[in-house]
């Protein structure tokens, strides 16, 4: 296995030695995987014999690895302005893979939206952005894959210096969805900036898991995600934010909400801080609640039903991280996804 | 002679399996305001909750009367319909939920039809002057980073649009500034009317100033134990509660 490539055979021979995942493993304890399939079809013909390095950070990912096996190309894209990622060749109830390398040259600004739909049996994409130094970059993740789909996707985000990144997701479909987001300030004055929210149902999984590693000082980086999970749905946060000893005055900060609508629905939550320097500000918080009964009491003795009020309390429980997006197209895009609706003062109130 | 438009009937209430109200009676008519004073503890919040229907207020005996109904069994959001209304003394932070948003679903939910957007937007944009609430209050979540008088203003504000026939306010004054407590007095004071009746609990005369209460009544260790006019309440400014408690022994 060489540094730079890495062939379809030798990422299969890494696939076999690896084995899959086992809830003995520490990133798939609250994630089983009992019940997935991962078959490829065929490699079909014509495809790039070696793909690109597989970032060392994935080498001992089963799911990035079957990615470095399975996906039938590496795109190349160069994201300038905006930037609609479309999966070609996604066929209903079959495996996709994907694979794409998207680089934000210098001083220059992009807006990547990210829509996940349709009902492949299997979605496993792999993704290294590059944001070089001074450029900005805003990606939307829009998830609604179907109730059947299982997904795993790998993202890397490297922020060269002063880069900025505003990362927006909101999930709310397939049956199981795993997303590894592997983000590295590796520039000085680098900012990443993390917002998720996700809504399951039914029996869905969700499982996030996040690494923002600070390499170079003063970097910044925030993480919040939210979580509704009703029915029988779980949803993991494993999120970690990782400080070395040469990432001086870095500012961080995860947070994580999660309301629980019912009592069989399970929210694990996981924050971690590596932190290896003293000259930091760095927090991090979990909360983990079900409806609030005075809130509901509340709004009944406003003679809302009890449905009504609990929808309006779990609709309301992601506005004030969606807030938190300033473009307005796009925090409806958000919400739409989330709720079902878009926005709740340009209807009543504008 | 006024027939009753509320009752409450030997009201015994448990809270957390604790026996906080101990045979409350007490009867409005039609037009009528009626202040409910007492020491903290005394149990004159259990007394709201337990009528507005809480889940956690548990009704071990006695009724509750509505314009001749028995509503003592009926949910909370049942009793908003039938237009009794509570102010909340802490009313809770609901974030991410608009005060449009909410009110325009309240005022729905208690008149039974929809409200159109325009006289919808009219009605509240009337009552925002007068409490003196900036506009920009129905965009912001409900009660959510609001101070103690934007809340007492909001709750203000939602009786005047639901128009209750039977309306407790649970110390509406407390977190006003002098300025405020006049506006919201004021504001309260307009609501009086032949068809509706005002149960004012408060710890202090100064919002009985502003709205001359026709009863008021003393709570006492769970029970009402001195009745009277509102001199009451200013024998009550002046002399504070021991004589009532003296007279209890």
């Amino acid at each position: 296995m060489t540094q730079l490539m890495m062939s379809r055979e030798e990422a299969l021979t890494a696939l076999q030695t690896l084995g899959s995942p086992s809830v003995k493993s520490e990133n798939y304890r609250y994630t089983s995987l009992k019940g997935v399939s991962w078959d490829a079809p065929p490699v079909a013909s014509g495809v790039q014999e070696n793909l690109p390095a597989l970032p060392e950070l994935f080498r001992n990912d089963f799911f990035a690895l079957a990615n470095q096996a399975y996906a039938p190309a590496c795109q190349k894209i160069t994201a300038q302005g905006l930037v609609a990622l479309s999966y070609e060749g996604l066929k209903s109830q079959q495996p996709y893979y994907y694979r794409a390398q998207i680089t934000v040259p210098k001083n220059t600004q992009a807006q990547i939206v990210d829509l996940i739909v349709g009902d492949p049996a299997l979605f496993n994409a792999l993704i290294v952005f590059e944001v070089e130094a001074g450029a900005t970059l805003s990606y939307t993740q829009l998830q609604n894959l179907g109730p059947a789909s299982v997904a795993f996707l790998r993202h890397q985000v490297i922020l060269h210096q002063d880069a900025k990144v505003e990362w927006t997701m909101a999930a709310r479909g397939a049956f199981k969805y795993q997303y590894r987001l592997e983000s590295e300030c590796k520039g000085t004055g680098s900012d990443m900036k993390i917002l998720s929210a996700t809504r399951g149902s039914e029996s869905q999984h969700f499982d996030f898991w996040t690494t923002t590693t600070h390499q170079a000082s003063h970097t910044t980086s925030s993480m919040d995600h939210w979580a509704v999970m009703g029915d029988k749905a779980r949803a993991v946060f494993n999120g970690k934010i990782s400080i070395p000893h040469t990432a001086t005055h870095t500012d961080a900060y995860q947070k994580n909400r999660n309301l629980l609508l019912s009592p069989q629905a399970v929210i694990d939550a996981l924050p971690k801080l590596e932190i290896a320097t003293d000259e930091v500000k760095c927090a991090h918080g979990a909360s983990i609640a079900p409806v609030s009964d005075e809130q509901m009491y509340y709004l009944q003795s406003r003679g809302i039903t009890r449905a009504e009020a609990e929808s309006m309390i779990v609709d309301g429980f992601t506005e004030p991280a969606l807030q938190k997006i300033k473009d307005l197209t796009l925090r409806n895009l958000v919400r739409e996804t989330m709720i079902g609706h878009a926005s709740q003062e340009t209807e009543v109130w504008s | 002679m006024n027939n009753p438009c509320f009752k409450i009937e030997n009201l015994h209430v448990k809270v957390e399996g604790k026996e906080v109200l101990k045979g409350v009676t007490l009867s409005m008519n039609p037009g009528e305001v009626h202040a409910l004073m007492g020491r903290n503890g005394t149990g004159k919040t259990t007394l709201s909750h337990a009528l507005m229907g809480h889940p956690k207020y548990e009704i071990v005996s006695g009724k509750i009367i509505l314009n001749g109904e028995d509503i003592t069994k009926l949910s909370a959001e049942e009793r908003a319909k039938k237009r009794l209304f509570l102010a909340f003394q802490y009313p809770v932070a609901i974030p991410g939920v608009t005060v449009a948003n909410f009110l325009r679903t309240a005022v729905r939910a208690v008149r039974g039809d929809e409200v159109p957007s325009k006289e919808f937007r009219g009605l509240v944009k009337k009552e925002l002057e007068n409490l003196k609430i900036p506009e920009s209050f129905m965009t912001r979540s409900l009660n959510d980073g609001f101070s103690g008088g934007e809340k007492k203003r909001l709750e203000t504000l939602q009786m005047r649009l639901l128009q209750p026939r039977v309306a407790i306010l649970d110390e509406t004054d407390s977190g006003l500034d002098i300025d405020a407590l006049k506006n919201v007095s004021e504001t309260i004071e307009a609501m009086r009317s032949p068809d509706r009746a005002l149960l004012l609990i408060t710890h202090y005369q100064r919002m009985l100033n502003y709205i001359k209460p026709d009863f008021v009544h003393v709570l006492l260790d769970g029970r009402i134990v001195k009745s009277g006019g509102a001199e009451l309440a200013l024998q009550l400014e002046s002399q504070g509660y021991d004589w009532l408690y003296e007279a209890q022994r």
